[in-house]
């Protein structure tokens, strides 16, 4: 498409005249906003789309005179939070909820638990001596009665290893 | 599009000035951009850049044809518009401003208004709610942000971005219909 020449577009916007001109109603407060922002702000922007972005980040409350800074803040925000959750992540499993002395507390009970218990075993399946011929039978119940035992005394222990787990995060007691 | 650049700040007085030339010249400048480019988005951003160039240019105007001089900036730059992004203008290149006589005029030739909004009314259609309202409201009945915000119970900085983006939208759907 060429330039027209000076009488060309006059004639052109005569033509173009004896229509009905528009415009939208909004342009001319789109216009002076613009004519008005800061040079600076205009001169980054460079297009008018890129205006139009800035004007959007406005609207949304961020501060597009000073990027680097609202940056900044985001990165710190991004890191603090960080942080609190690689030591919440050590923090709780160590404690979970409750002071060390207080699963010391829990653990010698659960092995007065098991002692009695197995005590409790034996009286119950212990046969009397003048049943000789019982006396495999006896036997029998024993090991059984171990056996329980043994169960009890394995969950003492797993309670011992929790002990040591969390002794050894604290640095030891 | 070309970058606008540093403006000397205005004074109360050029900015009254400046207000009233976009009273008197803004209908005629966007129908220039429009006439030119045939695309409502692209006679805006061209209108707007026409008046700014005008803002930046004016200590240095001689005084003789305001009319003239205002029209040909809007001119050019649409016609720089159409060469650099490849378009072909409608229905030839170099006999687009030869004025016709008038028994060839076209008798049933639409308002440039009618057919934008005739335009618009389609391409709203093809958007999601709430920007389809949205842009109703804005293009084609032309309330303004704050009028969309009362209308709706919504705050003025919700309506604008609902704006912006249903502008990107509407200004998609437009570039898919001149392409297709």
């Amino acid at each position: 498409m060429k330039y027209p020449s000076d009488q060309e577009l006059e004639n052109w916007i005569l033509e173009l005249e004896q229509e009905e001109l528009y415009a939208p109603r909004h342009l001319k407060e789109e216009i002076l906003k613009k004519a008005t922002q800061p040079a600076e702000l205009r001169q980054m922007a460079g297009t008018a789309e890129d205006v139009k972005k800035m004007q959007l980040a406005e609207c949304s409350g961020r501060s597009p005179e000073h990027p680097q800074s609202s940056f900044f803040a985001y990165t710190l925000k991004i890191v603090a939070g960080m942080a609190a959750a690689i030591l919440l992540t050590f923090v709780l499993p160590a404690n979970n909820g409750m002071d060390i002395s207080r699963a010391k507390e829990r653990m010698e009970r659960m092995e007065v638990m098991a002692d009695k218990r197995q005590e409790q075993l034996i009286e119950a399946y212990t046969l009397p001596d003048e049943e000789e011929n019982g006396s495999r039978r006896r036997s029998n119940f024993l090991s059984h009665i171990e056996a329980e035992a043994a169960q009890l005394f394995e969950k003492a222990d797993e309670v011992k290893e929790l002990n040591i787990f969390w002794n050894k995060n604290q640095g030891g007691n | 599009m070309e970058k606008i650049g540093t403006m000397v700040t205005l004074s109360k007085d050029r900015e009254e000035k400046f207000a009233g030339l976009i009273d008197t010249y803004e209908k005629l400048v966007f129908s220039i951009c429009y006439k030119i480019t045939g695309d409502y988005f692209a006679a805006e951003d061209l209108s707007q850049e026409t008046f700014l160039s005008v803002f930046q240019k004016y200590d240095t105007f001689d005084g003789v044809n305001e009319k003239a001089w205002i029209c040909r900036i809007a001119t050019n730059k649409s016609i720089d518009y159409m060469r650099s992004s490849g378009r072909r203008s409608t229905p030839t290149e170099d006999v687009f401003f030869e004025t016709l006589p008038d028994e060839k005029k076209n008798p049933e030739k639409k308002m440039i208004e009618q057919e934008i909004k005739e335009r618009f009314r389609e391409l709203c259609k093809g958007l999601k709610p709430p920007y389809d309202e949205i842009a109703e409201d804005y293009y084609i009945k032309e309330l303004s942000v704050a009028e969309i915000a009362k209308k709706r119970g919504v705050g003025t900085k919700t309506i604008q971005t609902r704006v912006y983006r249903a502008r990107n939208m509407l200004r998609s759907l437009y570039g898919k219909e001149e392409s297709g």
